[in-house]
């Protein structure tokens, strides 16, 4: 039960990760239907088997300037809607102890730190994320 | 059957019998109790339906049919002549006469005076209601309880006056001295309360099997199966009653429902594989897949319609209670209860309506003493009426108090900074009136108990934006004001128009479209800063939808098309580069992120996989005012 | 011998549709009658094996005419030809006596079904 396994994701050569339970898959960057009025950072809606899912460039949502292309979508769930972080490319799932290295912060979109086989992962607050202002 | 060889045959009796029709009409002028004159009119009337029917002219048989109808109850002494009924006669004869000879006629014409015949005969059915339920139930006859055999009658589908068909069966039964009873109940049978099959239970089972092959043989009947009567505990059916129903849980209805629309869904994307690959046995194969995909999903559509009385009759009560409390005269009446709409709309609808009755109560109708002082009816009078259109149904409340204050919602507006003083000046009432539909808005000073709270003007409206729906307000002062619901007949899947702008799909609900326009640049003008074309002989407000939406627009163009639509009794044209179809969509609502962004009704998936936005019309206009 | 057949309806229009459809499949239109009297006059006259009867009729309707041809002739075959939305009498012409009925606008193998399953009756 002390495990904790966490998606990691790269955005402009930095780690980020997200807690397993929320994810429900991962996809190559596929074509999307521009939201039109939306906020910034919405890269449009996908059709993922019928379901409408809503993208969130996570770089553009965490005010992350942007020089590389997005090449990954990963598919999220929170409050029975899909979503899809749009992140640069996909690292691996790490598996660690409950509360394992980690550094508790509490500022905005992020939960905390991870250091993990000297890799430093920053952990994302996916319900933050997103949650609309 | 081709029937072209009876063209000219067809014109010439047909020319007879509109002579005879308007000349027993003369008569009728003169001498008003012609029975004689009647009964010439009826049965020409019906020989002309039957021969048009032949023909394939079905206005002329629709038309013929429902002045038949008159003249029937004419003859029954169910309504009286009268000089504006001769007048609609006469014009009757005279459509049926332009269209035998080809002559074009307005369909909206012919529509509009086919719903007057409809409500003149609506008119005199209640009294026939009441004469039905008079009839006493037969004495049921001694089955057998242990030696009894039933007989369940399949019909087909294209049978023509069921009832009279059933009772070709039952006579079949009669005759062989068998019959015994039909389930549901003969009255019902006659009154074709059944669907595509009825039960005809048999004395005994002497000659059953023979029957059975006789039934079978009768034109329209599928089918005929014989079985024994299961021995059922006799109480325990009295209880059920004979009607068969089962009880089903909602979310399971909703999951069927689910279920119907992603089919349609992915027939729409099977038909546009099959026509792109010119497989004429897969296109074939579909047609037919394709029917029944319609079917189921008009069945599970009827399954959730229920009558709005459900909602509707929940209301009276409360007024009472409310208007006692404010010590205020209210009449409160209830109109079309018996339409029908799909039962999530109406849930959804239950608290907006009570909202909007909560207003009129408390702000609409004044006490009786102002009302004394406005020379008004002491009473006042609340209306709530459904209405069926033909993409929609019209709910409204109505009232006639005192109306909306403009002045008091223009300073509410202003103070709130919602618009600046300049801009005041231009809006008009309709302009006035939306801004409590805006969240947050209420323009008494004091939020009362009653009114105030919970549910706003604003909710009400957000509810139908997110059925496909609209909400209009009307009114005037010392009038009254009244609240139009515009809901679409279903909740799931909406008859839209599909368009392009720039590389963009968006869809348009049927709803609000009155038209579609093909224009050119240059018929595009600017009055006042504003685009604008004329329309036989009125300017319409041009609005596009790319300025709205920013879309990215290449290159320009030349031709651009034009939709139509009204909102608030006034018109609109929406630009857009092309129309590309109309379609039956499936409505997913905007949840999550996409939640509140103005302009946007919902979301539907396209035959080719890609999803696309269902344009909220009233919002997109209102975007396109303050913008 | 081919089946002789009597036509009845106040329309011209209806009559020939009718005995078209009947002398196509080789029936023999051996009468054929605008009113209800003259259908029971033309039945007694021709005795045909068949008749075709339209309800609504100047003079006598289809059903009298109906009642008065099966007092006097119990095995008459007789098929009623209806409009839509007259249900009930053509209940009432079954019960007088006819045999099956058809709805115009009728498809022609509709009515030789009819025809076809009156003629069998014994």
């Amino acid at each position: 039960m002390a495990i904790r396994q966490i998606v990691v994701f790269f955005l402009e050569n930095k780690r980020y990760g997200v807690e397993i339970e929320n994810i429900n898959d991962i996809y190559e960057k596929m074509d999307a239907v521009r939201v039109p009025n939306s906020d910034d950072f919405i890269d449009g809606i996908i059709n993922l088997r019928g379901d409408v899912v809503t993208l969130v460039n996570l770089k553009k949502r965490l005010r992350i300037d942007r020089s590389k292309q997005e090449e990954n979508i990963i598919i999220c769930e929170m409050n029975k809607d899909k979503f899809g972080l749009t992140v640069d490319a996909i690292d691996g799932i790490i598996r660690l102890e409950k509360n394992e290295n980690e550094t508790q912060t509490d500022s905005g979109f992020i939960k905390g730190f991870i250091e993990k086989n000297g890799k430093q992962i920053i952990i994302i607050d996916l319900k933050r994320i997103l949650t609309k202002n | 059957m081709d029937t072209s060889k009876y063209e000219d045959l067809f014109i010439s009796e047909s020319e007879e019998y509109i002579e005879q029709i308007s000349s027993a009409l003369l008569d009728l002028e003169k001498n008003s109790e012609s029975t004689e004159s009647v009964n010439v009119i009826f049965r020409a009337m019906h020989t002309l339906k039957g021969m048009a029917a032949s023909m394939g002219y079905i206005e002329i048989s629709q038309i013929a049919h429902g002045l038949e109808d008159v003249m029937d109850m004419i003859r029954g002494g169910t309504l009286q002549l009268s000089n504006e009924l001769t007048d609609l006669l006469l014009k009757g004869n005279d459509y049926i006469d332009a269209l035998v000879h080809k002559k074009n006629i307005d369909p909206g014409v012919i529509k509009s005076f086919r719903h007057v015949l409809e409500s003149i005969k609506a008119g005199s059915k209640a009294f026939e209601n009441t004469e039905q339920s008079k009839t006493a139930n037969p004495a049921a006859p001694k089955i057998d309880p242990e030696n009894s055999f039933t007989i369940e009658v399949i019909f087909s589908d294209d049978v023509m006056l069921k009832s009279a068909r059933a009772f070709v069966v039952v006579k079949a039964a009669k005759d062989r001295g068998v019959f015994a009873k039909t389930e549901p109940d003969m009255d019902a049978v006659m009154r074709e309360e059944f669907d595509k099959s009825f039960l005809l239970c048999l004395t005994s089972g002497d000659s059953a099997n023979s029957l059975v092959e006789e039934i079978k043989k009768i034109p329209e009947i599928k089918d005929a199966i014989l079985r024994k009567t299961e021995k059922k505990d006799e109480t325990q059916e009295e209880k059920s009653g004979q009607r068969k129903d089962i009880k089903v849980s909602l979310e399971r209805l909703d999951n069927l429902q689910n279920y119907a629309s992603e089919l349609v869904i992915a027939r729409g994307r099977l038909q546009q594989i099959a026509y792109s690959t010119q497989n004429e046995e897969l296109i074939n194969a579909l047609n037919s897949t394709s029917k029944i995909i319609t079917n189921i999903q008009d069945e599970v559509m009827k399954i959730r319609m229920v009558p709005v009385w459900q909602i509707f009759d929940r209301y009276p009560r409360y007024i009472r209670d409310l208007s006692n409390k404010l010590n205020k005269k209210i009449d409160f009446i209830v109109k079309g209860r018996d339409i029908e709409l799909d039962r999530a709309l109406l849930n959804a609808l239950a608290d907006p309506l009570l909202h909007l009755l909560r207003n009129s109560i408390d702000h609409g109708i004044e006490r009786s003493e102002e009302r004394r002082a406005k020379r008004k009816k002491e009473t006042g009078t609340i209306v709530l009426e459904a209405k069926r259109l033909k993409n929609a149904i019209i709910i409204e409340v109505s009232d006639d108090g005192k109306g909306l204050d403009t002045e008091r919602i223009l300073k509410k507006a202003l103070e709130r900074g919602l618009i600046s003083e300049e801009h005041a000046k231009n809006l008009t009432q309709t302009d006035i009136f939306h801004f409590i539909t805006q969240s947050g808005f209420s323009t008494k000073d004091e939020v009362s108990d009653v009114s105030g709270r919970g549910v706003g003007v604003d909710a009400v409206k957000s509810v139908l934006k997110q059925m496909g729906g609209s909400f209009e307000i009307s009114s005037e002062k010392d009038r009254g004001t009244t609240f139009t619901l515009k809901v679409p007949l279903t909740l799931a899947i909406i008859k839209t128009l599909q368009v392009n702008v720039g590389s963009e799909v968006y869809i348009i609900p049927l709803t609000h479209i009155i038209e579609t326009i093909d224009i050119k640049d240059e018929e595009i003008q600017s009055i006042m800063g504003r685009e604008v074309f004329i329309l036989r002989d009125q300017l319409i407000p041009i609005i596009r939808v790319s300025d709205i939406y920013k879309v990215k627009m290449n290159e320009k163009k030349t031709d651009y098309s034009i939709v139509l639509v009204e909102v608030d009794d006034s018109q609109y044209g929406i630009l857009v580069d092309e129309f590309v179809e109309q379609s039956e969509v499936v409505v997913k609502s905007l949840r999550g992120m996409l939640s509140g962004i103005q302009g946007l009704a919902g979301v539907t998936i396209l035959n080719n996989g890609m999803p696309s936005f269902i344009v909220d019309v009233p919002g997109l206009l209102q975007m396109a005012k303050v913008g | 011998m081919s089946t002789r057949v009597l036509i009845v309806d106040d329309a011209i229009f209806m009559r020939r549709m009718i005995a078209d459809i009947l002398k196509k499949e080789g029936f023999e239109i051996c009468g054929e009658a605008g009113t209800g009297a003259q259908a029971v006059t033309m039945f007694r006259e021709t005795q045909p094996d068949l008749v075709t009867m339209d309800i609504i009729m100047p003079d006598m309707s289809g059903i009298d005419a109906v009642r008065e041809i099966i007092k006097e002739y119990p095995n008459a075959k007789i098929l009623m030809v209806s409009a839509m939305g007259q249900q009930s009498l053509v209940v009432e012409a079954i019960q007088a006596g006819a045999k099956d009925f058809v709805v115009k606008p009728f498809q022609p193998s509709r009515v030789l079904e009819s025809v076809g399953r009156i003629l069998n009756m014994k």
